[in-house]
C-alpha cells in the first residue's frame, strides 16, 4: 500500500544535502522530465553561451605580494566548500542567464 | 553597412555636369576586359604615389574634436585618403579582400595588395607595462550626434558627385564612370575603424559550419524554421568592437579556507561527510596587464538580454586573434555587411573595468591554490595605470532568422561563426509543443522509476 507521508519523507531526505548517492539518484529520476526540458532548452537555445573573457584573454602577472593570516579553525562543517566563496565568480559578463 | 551599389540616384543638383568629363586615363570599359594574368607577387599596400588624392568632400564632415586632458590620441588615418584606391597595376578601382590569402585583390587584373598590419603600423602594439595614461586610435574618438552620415564625394575620375551614406557603407560606386569611391578618413561618427581583421574563413565552410550546427538540432526545432532552414543565406558582417590593453594594479582582501580534514561520521542511517578547516585573512597585491580585451561597440550587440535577444551567440564566438587586424581599408568591405560603432568609450568603461576585475580574481586563483575550499574576496580594488583602445571590424558569418511567435511577439535567433578560427554558436528556435510532450513523457516515466525506487529501496 502507497504510503503519501512515507513518500514525502522519503523526498525530503532524497533532496537534502547530506543524502546518499541512491537517495539523489531516486530524487533526480521525480524531476526526470523537467531536467530533460531544461538540457533541450539549453542545447537549442544556447542561452548559457557566453565569451570566458577571464579566461580567454592574453594576460599576465607581476609584482605578486600576498600577506595572509591564521584567522581560526572549524570544525564539523557539512560543506565541503567555503560559505560565500567568490574567486570562481565572474561579474563582467554583459547580461545572461549563467 | 553594405558595399553595393543599390538604389544609388544620380544627384538632382548636378544637372549641368552631365555629360561629366571623361577620366583621359584608360579604363577598362564594360565588356572589354582582358583575361588576368597570373597571380602577382604582392607588394605594401597602397603603392606609394599610387592613391589618388581626392578632393575634400562637398559636405564637409565634423570636424575633429580636441582629446580631452590625460587623453593621447593615436592618428590611424593620417595616410588615408577618401575617394578612389586604385589597383597598384592596372588603376582599376574593383578591389576586393581574397579570402584564402588575407590580401586585397584587384577584380580586373589579379594583382594583390597586403595592407600593413595596424598594431605595429601605429605602434599600438608596445609593452603593456609600460602604458600609462589613456592612449585612443583616432578612430575611436567620442562620436558627435551632429555628424552628417551622409556625405558627398566628388569623383576623382569623372567629376560627379557621389553621396555615401556612412551609416550603411563606407563605399559606394560612381553611377557615370562606375569607379568605386571609398571613405577612409575618419569623422566623429564611427563608421571608419582603427583597423580591420579581414574574414579568414571562406564562405563555404562557414555553410558547412552551420549546417552541421542545426543539423544536430533538428529533433525538436520548430517546422517553419526547418522548413525555411538554408545555410546559404549566410552573410559575412564586420561588426565593431574596442580593443583594450590595460596597466592595471590589483589588490584583493578577503578570507580563504583551507581543509585540514574530512571525515564520516554515522547520523541516523546514514553516513555525513564533515570537514575542519582553517580560515585566513588573505590580501593579495599585483600588476596585471591585460592584452586585447575585446568588447562590443554596437549599443545593439551589447543587450545581450537572452529573453529579448540572441546577441550572446555573437558573443559567444569570440577571441579573434585581433593582433592580426590590418589598416584599415573600404575595400576589404566589399562583398560583406557591417555595423558601425554607435558607443563611445566613456560607454564602454564601466564594462572593460567590471571584465578586467574578473581577469585579476580569474589570475588571482592561481595564487590562492592553497585555499582548497574557497576565497570570498570582500575588497577588490583594480586601479588603471594605463588603458590603450582601438576600433575594430571584426569578421562574423552570420546567419538570421526572424522567428514570429504565435503571440504576436519576434525574435531572431541567430547562427554565428567566427570568421577567423570558425568557432560556431547558435540559437535554434524550439517547438515547444513537442518538446514539452516528451519532456512529459519522460517525467511519467522518471515518477514510475522513482516509485519503484521507493519501494524497493526507501520503503
Amino acid at each position: 500500500m502507497f504510503n503519501y507521508t512515507e513518500a514525502v519523507g522519503f523526498l525530503v531526505q532524497a533532496s537534502s544535502s547530506d543524502s546518499s548517492g541512491a537517495n539523489k539518484i531516486a530524487f533526480l529520476f521525480l524531476f526526470a522530465g523537467f531536467v530533460f526540458y531544461g538540457i533541450m532548452f539549453l542545447r537549442y537555445r544556447n542561452v548559457n553561451k557566453r565569451h570566458h573573457h577571464e579566461s580567454d584573454t592574453k594576460s599576465r602577472t607581476a609584482n605578486i605580494q600576498a600577506g595572509d593570516t591564521f584567522v581560526h579553525s572549524r570544525t564539523g562543517v557539512t560543506d565541503s566548500n567555503m560559505p560565500g566563496a567568490n574567486n570562481k565568480q565572474f561579474n563582467g559578463k554583459l547580461w545572461g542567464l549563467f | 553597412m553594405t558595399s553595393t551599389d543599390d538604389g544609388f540616384q544620380p544627384p538632382p543638383t548636378q544637372p549641368q555636369a552631365w555629360p561629366p568629363p571623361v577620366p583621359p586615363q584608360a579604363w577598362p570599359p564594360p565588356g572589354q576586359q582582358q583575361p588576368a594574368p597570373p597571380p602577382a607577387p604582392q607588394q605594401a599596400w597602397p603603392p606609394p604615389g599610387q592613391q589618388q588624392p581626392a578632393p575634400p568632400p562637398v559636405q564637409q564632415p565634423g570636424q575633429q574634436q580636441a582629446p580631452p586632458p590625460g587623453v593621447s590620441v593615436v592618428r590611424t588615418d593620417a595616410e588615408s585618403k577618401d575617394g578612389l584606391t586604385k589597383c597598384g597595376r592596372c588603376g582599376a578601382t574593383e578591389i576586393s579582400l581574397n579570402i584564402e590569402t588575407g590580401n586585397l585583390r584587384c577584380g580586373f587584373c589579379r594583382f594583390e595588395m597586403q595592407s600593413p598590419n595596424a598594431l605595429q603600423t601605429y605602434g599600438l602594439d608596445g609593452d603593456v607595462s609600460m602604458l600609462t595614461g589613456i592612449v585612443v586610435g583616432s578612430g575611436s574618438d567620442n562620436i558627435v550626434p551632429s555628424t552628417d552620415l551622409v556625405l558627398t564625394f566628388k569623383c576623382s575620375a569623372c567629376g560627379a558627385d557621389v553621396v555615401i551614406d556612412s551609416a550603411n557603407s563606407t563605399q559606394a560606386r560612381c553611377h557615370w564612370c562606375r569607379n568605386t569611391l571609398s571613405m577612409n578618413e575618419q569623422i566623429p561618427n564611427g563608421a571608419v575603424p582603427d583597423m580591420i581583421l579581414p574574414f579568414k574563413l571562406p564562405k563555404d565552410v562557414a555553410v558547412a559550419k552551420i549546417k552541421e550546427f542545426v543539423g544536430k538540432r533538428m529533433a525538436f526545432a520548430h517546422p517553419t524554421f526547418k522548413a525555411e532552414f538554408n545555410a546559404e543565406n549566410v552573410m559575412g558582417v564586420y561588426l565593431p568592437y574596442m580593443v583594450f590593453d590595460a596597466n592595471a594594479h590589483v589588490a584583493l582582501a578577503g578570507q580563504g579556507e583551507h581543509q585540514t580534514r574530512s571525515y564520516t561520521v554515522k547520523r541516523g542511517d546514514d553516513d555525513v561527510r564533515l570537514y575542519d578547516a582553517d580560515v585566513y585573512d588573505v590580501r593579495r597585491d599585483f600588476s596585471l596587464y591585460i592584452d586585447d580585451l575585446t568588447v562590443e561597440s554596437s549599443s545593439e550587440r551589447r543587450d545581450q538580454n537572452v529573453m529579448r535577444n540572441s546577441n550572446n551567440i555573437i558573443n559567444a564566438i569570440m577571441p579573434f586573434d585581433v593582433e592580426n587586424s590590418v589598416c584599415y581599408d573600404s575595400n576589404y568591405l566589399t562583398g560583406f555587411t557591417s555595423e558601425r560603432r554607435d558607443t563611445n568609450l566613456d560607454d564602454l568603461t564601466g564594462v572593460a573595468a567590471a571584465q578586467s576585475k574578473d581577469i585579476a580574481r580569474y589570475r588571482a586563483n592561481e595564487m590562492v591554490t592553497f585555499y582548497d575550499r574557497g576565497v570570498r574576496w570582500d575588497d577588490e580594488q583594480l586601479h588603471l595605470v594605463g588603458q590603450r583602445w582601438v576600433s575594430a571590424y571584426l569578421p562574423v558569418w552570420l546567419y538570421s532568422y526572424y522567428e514570429t511567435k504565435s503571440s504576436g511577439k519576434s525574435f531572431v535567433h541567430y547562427v554565428a561563426v567566427n570568421g577567423r578560427t570558425g568557432e560556431t554558436m547558435g540559437s535554434v528556435p524550439i517547438n515547444q509543443r513537442k518538446l514539452l510532450l516528451v519532456a512529459a513523457g519522460v517525467e511519467l516515466l522518471g515518477i514510475i522509476a522513482f516509485l519503484l525506487f521507493f519501494f524497493l529501496v526507501g520503503g
